[in-house]
């Protein structure tokens, strides 16, 4: 259930991100149905539904009440010492963005597909889901979880990335630090498309 | 499509810090000062905060992508010493440190690569006091707008 909520949240912010204004308030109720089930309602009451149903054609707010919602999810199981079921649903959100991504890539136009690139930076990020995880080995479904995305690393470990050393550059008139350096990441169209079979075989495991 | 990207495959959480010491005030005090400081920039939903001793050190790694720019905060509870952190790439280079940043606790950045970011935060001391050791919340946020 904790997976599957990280699942629909992801749902949620992709049906505002496309103006599926329909979707919205079923996902957010969907949410809220298991937060309920969790023990976590506090995190999605009826007062962010009744927020989302008011801003149902404001991007940035519902973008806003996605990323609250996230957040109290968290820091409610967080504070109730529930951390794995915490970093489950962190889990399910970041494999349905892997999986609705990995769906949009054209793999006749691969080459220079910039989602695609993104999807390759992901690399980064299944180590670090990993290492999460493995915080809370002790619990059941967090070890059956792992194996799969253990087995989606060994497929994101084919992709190669080089990177130039880093270096930071202060810029005065914006107050903002570039960090240079560039990076090399290439992932074949092979590669691709079995993380793409993989995400999908372990996202509707969970999803029915 | 790309916020959408951004929530669920540019901000994943790394580690949590320090879990299981987060106190329940720590939320209150993450979502009511904490976030404010984030401005424009929208909170990436990811929630990092522990109850921290003077003199105590926390990590936190998180992968950063090249499309965005970040707003990172760092906020400590009053009664707290003044609070520290460093980022580092994953060579161990220090790229920021706030004691260069005038002990600024807001870190505006854009990356030309997409890197992982190791965050150190340290919670100095009083020095020699009588007292018990000071201890109390600390929060880091991050914020995100495109390019």
């Amino acid at each position: 259930m904790a997976l599957n909520l990280g699942v629909f949240v992801c749902d949620l912010s992709f049906a505002s991100m496309y103006d599926e204004t329909s979707l919205l308030v079923n996902y957010m109720e969907a949410a809220e149905d298991m937060a309920t089930g969790l023990g976590i309602l506090d995190a999605i009451d009826e007062n962010t539904i009744e927020r989302l149903e008011q801003n149902i054609n404001n991007r940035d707010v519902i973008m806003e009440i996605v990323s609250e919602t996230f957040l109290n999810s968290q820091a409610y199981l967080e504070d109730d010492d529930q951390h794995a079921v915490a970093a489950t649903i962190i889990a399910g959100g970041f494999l349905e963005g892997l999986y609705i991504s990995t769906n949009m890539v054209d793999i006749d136009n691969f080459k220079g597909n910039k989602l695609a690139a993104t999807i390759a930076d992901q690399k980064m990020s299944v180590d670090d889901m990993i290492r999460l995880l493995e915080t809370y080995n002790d619990n059941t479904a967090i070890q059956e979880l792992l194996g799969p995305i253990r087995e989606l690393k060994t497929l994101f470990d084919q992709i190669e990335r080089s990177k130039t050393p880093s270096s930071a550059q202060y810029d005065q008139a914006t107050g903002v630090t570039e960090i240079t350096g560039s990076a090399l990441t290439e992932m074949k169209p092979a590669t691709f498309l079995a993380i793409k079979k993989k995400v999908s075989e372990i996202r509707n495991d969970y999803v029915k | 499509m790309k916020q959408f990207i951004q929530i669920f495959l540019v901000t994943l959480l790394l580690s949590l810090l320090g879990p299981g010491e987060a106190a329940a005030q720590c939320k209150g005090f993450a979502k009511s000062i904490c976030k404010k400081e984030l401005g424009a920039y929208l909170h990436d939903g990811n929630y990092h905060a522990a109850v921290l001793v003077e003199g105590e050190e926390a990590e936190l790694y998180k992968t950063f992508y090249s499309d965005l720019e970040y707003r990172m905060v760092v906020c400590a509870a009053d009664g707290l010493p003044p609070v520290e952190f460093t980022v580092l790439d994953a060579t161990g280079k220090v790229l920021y440190s706030s004691q260069e940043g005038e002990n600024s606790n807001v870190w505006d950045f854009k990356l030309e690569a997409s890197q992982q970011l190791k965050i150190v935060v340290k919670v100095t001391t009083f020095g020699s006091r009588d007292e018990l050791p000071a201890s109390g919340c600390v929060a880091i946020m991050f914020g995100f707008k495109t390019k």
